[in-house]
């Protein structure tokens, strides 16, 4: 019986008004989407291989000697994705270049655009569209549900056959889903024709993947606006109400609670700024230097001749190591807390299932602020690498001192590092490794879980609702 | 086949609909509810489709209690409202499709959809027309051929005449005549007291959630009913 009353739903769906609009307007936002992205894709990769070909080339003029390969600041910039089309994740506003060397990692920064007002403009993603609009659609869908077969008469004639509430409740919620699939659906391919189709895009086999988990959890997050609907629907006996009720919960649900939230996560955390991180790194280095006997003998003093009694240069190699280790250590802290609270922010807004939403599509898409924090992660690591092979190729040199510090003046007079050759080809280069659909999945399961219990608890309120209805 | 025991209904907020309210109606029989508006004829047959539970007392359809059972109950039992309200962007067929489903009839073939719009006097074409385009004496039969294909034992009626023209009304109450002789147990509440007079085998009379009095058709065969119906009301007057 539930088959019928789903083909019916659907049916009456698909021959109204609202059904038609909603479908126009779905699918040539992702129309629009799809085309936008193509264009600021192709930019945005021209503009990464070209900064790319730029370090690379820089960095092979520094290896006619070593200890430059191990001094050279790469700037390393951050990928355009192909799922940016579907979770765009605020990357315009992230940082896009890390700089790294033998050691240390900068603080990720933000390399301005040709035209800086780009960034703040809105970038129109799957996400924006759905959370926003679809959203609203589904409610749009749903909302005379059942107070408007009540208003016209056939909710009565309907339960005066042998047919169950729960298998009613059922068959509706199963017909709005699959009205909503079919503008979803719809838009997505749309979206994909567009984008495929100009050539500049290339999706991988692992990326097909990552987009049908979207689609499952956009249908998810729907599903949650479509129980909401019918639950407010089976609260109200007329439709012109549950409309207003439905209205009024969304505004507060997918535009108040996002926006204001965070407001207030401002207002009552303080932000860590840079000169704080400056003040703890004078400190720390401040510390070191006054203690620098702590290191060796003189590790506080250098002449370039090497052979001046003041020098000791393991003392004074510990002592910049250590200097740059507590830098590192410092920014890390920095980086740390920048990225909690970040995401802390973010589980401040989590009342909203829009926010938890567009959290579980960034982390499938592997874009956004995650993205962002594993990229600084690899390049750390990059950088620990990059050292260990300095060290490797230093050892073989029988005239260098073998002490791989941070001070450039060192490394050149003394020679502490060598000053030999090195092959472009074999020195390690940064790739980034992109998340694999596991690792995406493990961060977004928690937001799959919250929209699932969500789900599960409208539908409860909505089938305890439905069977008290009074259907005359 | 429709037994209805002590019935009573008190609403929450505290209007007593239905007190103590019984009788039967048999196969082959249709049995009017009269009363004016109020007088707990509709509560009877809200009970009766499970939209309501009783206070005391019960309701049963072909020997289920409609309380205790419901969806066994309405397994024998169709339905016709004042007003025959179904989908209006669907047409006739997909209407009369939906609801034989529901009532277990399962494919249907156009053969049945145009014997029974034949039946109950709607042209063929009709089957593909839009409800949104149908009168409401046209709505009323679909309600009725809605209820033929289900093909129950009992059928209850709220008011189906109301609204209706003289020339549908007559129709409607020659395809009645031939539902009582294929055995079916019909109950109708109305207002209408010149039609019960010429359909109904027995009539009830309620006032204020009692059933005030119940005649049989030769009582008021060759009488006026209207006169019996005020009698009837009156004395129940002075009773309380």
């Amino acid at each position: 019986m539930i088959r019928q009353i789903v083909y019916k739903e659907v049916l009456e769906n698909l021959l109204s008004l609202r059904f038609v609009l909603a479908v126009l307007l779905t699918v040539s936002l992702f129309a629009i989407c799809g085309y936008v992205f193509v264009n600021g894709y192709g930019e945005q990769s021209k503009d990464f291989w070209k900064k790319t070909n730029e370090n690379l080339s820089a960095l092979r003029e520094e290896t006619d000697q070593l200890y430059k390969v191990a001094f050279f600041k790469q700037g390393i910039y951050r990928k355009p994705k192909p799922l940016g089309l579907c979770a765009e994740g605020f990357e315009q506003s992230l940082p896009n270049l890390f700089k790294v060397n033998a050691f240390t990692a900068e603080l990720p920064a933000t390399k301005g655009q040709a035209n800086f007002a780009l960034p703040h403009f809105s970038h129109v993603d799957w996400v924006l569209i759905i959370s926003l609009i679809m959203s609203f659609a589904a409610l749009v869908l749903t909302y005379d549900n059942i107070c408007g077969e009540k208003e016209d008469g056939t909710l009565r004639q309907t339960m005066a056959n042998t047919i169950p509430r729960h298998k009613v409740l059922t068959g509706k919620y199963a017909g709005a889903m699959i009205t909503l699939a079919i503008p979803l659906i719809m838009g997505m391919l749309v979206s994909l024709i567009i984008v495929i189709s100009s050539g500049g895009v290339v999706i991988g086999g692992g990326e097909w993947l990552k987009i049908l988990m979207l689609a499952l959890v956009s249908l998810l997050y729907l599903s949650v606006f479509v129980l909401l609907g019918i639950f407010v629907s089976s609260r109200t006996s007329h439709p012109a109400n549950a409309m207003a009720i439905l209205l009024f919960l969304w505004v507060v649900t997918v535009i108040l609670v996002p926006s204001f939230s965070r407001i207030i996560f401002d207002v009552v955390y303080e932000e860590p700024t840079e000169q704080e991180l400056q003040r703890r790194l004078d400190e720390a280095r401040e510390e070191i230097w006054n203690n620098h006997d702590r290191y060796g003998r003189n590790a506080g003093s250098m002449s370039n001749n090497l052979s001046d009694p003041i020098n000791n240069p393991p003392a004074r190699a510990r002592l910049q190591n250590a200097t740059m280790d507590a830098t590192n250590q410092l920014q890390q802290e920095h980086h740390n807390r920048c990225f909690q609270q970040a995401l802390a922010r973010r589980n401040f807004a989590s009342l909203s299932p829009a926010v938890i939403y567009q959290r579980a599509c960034e982390a499938i898409a592997g874009t956004g602020i995650n993205r962002c924090a594993e990229l600084y992660e690899q390049v750390g690591r990059y950088g620990a690498d990059l050292k260990e092979f300095i060290r490797s190729r230093d050892s073989e040199d029988p005239v260098s001192l073998h002490l791989i510090g941070p001070e450039r003046n060192m490394a050149y007079s003394w020679r502490a590092i060598s000053h030999n050759p090195v092959d472009f080809d074999i020195i390690p280069k940064f790739r980034e490794r992109p998340i694999t659909l596991r690792q995406s999945l493990k961060l977004a399961v928690w937001d799959i879980g919250l929209l699932a219990l969500i789900n599960l608890c409208l539908f409860a309120a909505a089938f305890v609702s439905f069977l008290k209805y009074d259907v005359r | 086949m429709i037994e209805i025991d002590e019935l009573t209904k008190r609403y929450e907020d505290g209007v007593l609909a239905l007190d103590h309210v019984s009788y039967s109606v048999e196969p082959g029989e249709i049995f009017c509810l009269l009363g004016a508006n109020g007088a707990g004829k509709t509560t009877t047959i809200n009970i009766l489709l499970d939209f309501i539970p009783p206070t005391s007392g019960s309701a049963s359809i072909n020997g289920h209690d409609c309380n205790k059972f419901p969806l066994q109950a309405k397994k024998y039992v169709s339905y016709v409202s004042e007003n025959v309200q179904l989908y209006g962007m669907f047409t006739a067929r997909q209407n009369l499709a939906f609801f034989a489903e529901l009532a277990g009839k399962k494919g249907l073939k156009k053969k049945d959809y145009d014997d029974v719009m034949r039946s109950v006097g709607l042209p063929e074409k009709a089957l593909s027309m839009r409800l949104k385009n149908f009168s409401k004496g046209m709505r009323q039969k679909l309600g009725i051929a809605i209820a033929l294909l289900k093909d129950p034992p009992a059928i209850l009626m709220d008011e189906p005449t109301s609204g209706l023209d003289p020339t549908s009304a007559k129709e409607f109450l020659d395809q009645l005549r031939r539902l009582r002789e294929r055995g079916k147990a019909i109950l109708i509440t109305t207002h209408d007291i010149f039609r019960a007079k010429m359909i109904a085998d027995r009539v009830g009379i309620m006032k204020q959630g009692r059933l005030v009095a119940v005649r049989k058709k030769e009582d008021f065969k060759h009488a006026d009913l209207e006169q019996i119906y005020i009698r009837e009301m009156e004395a129940a007057d002075v009773v309380s």
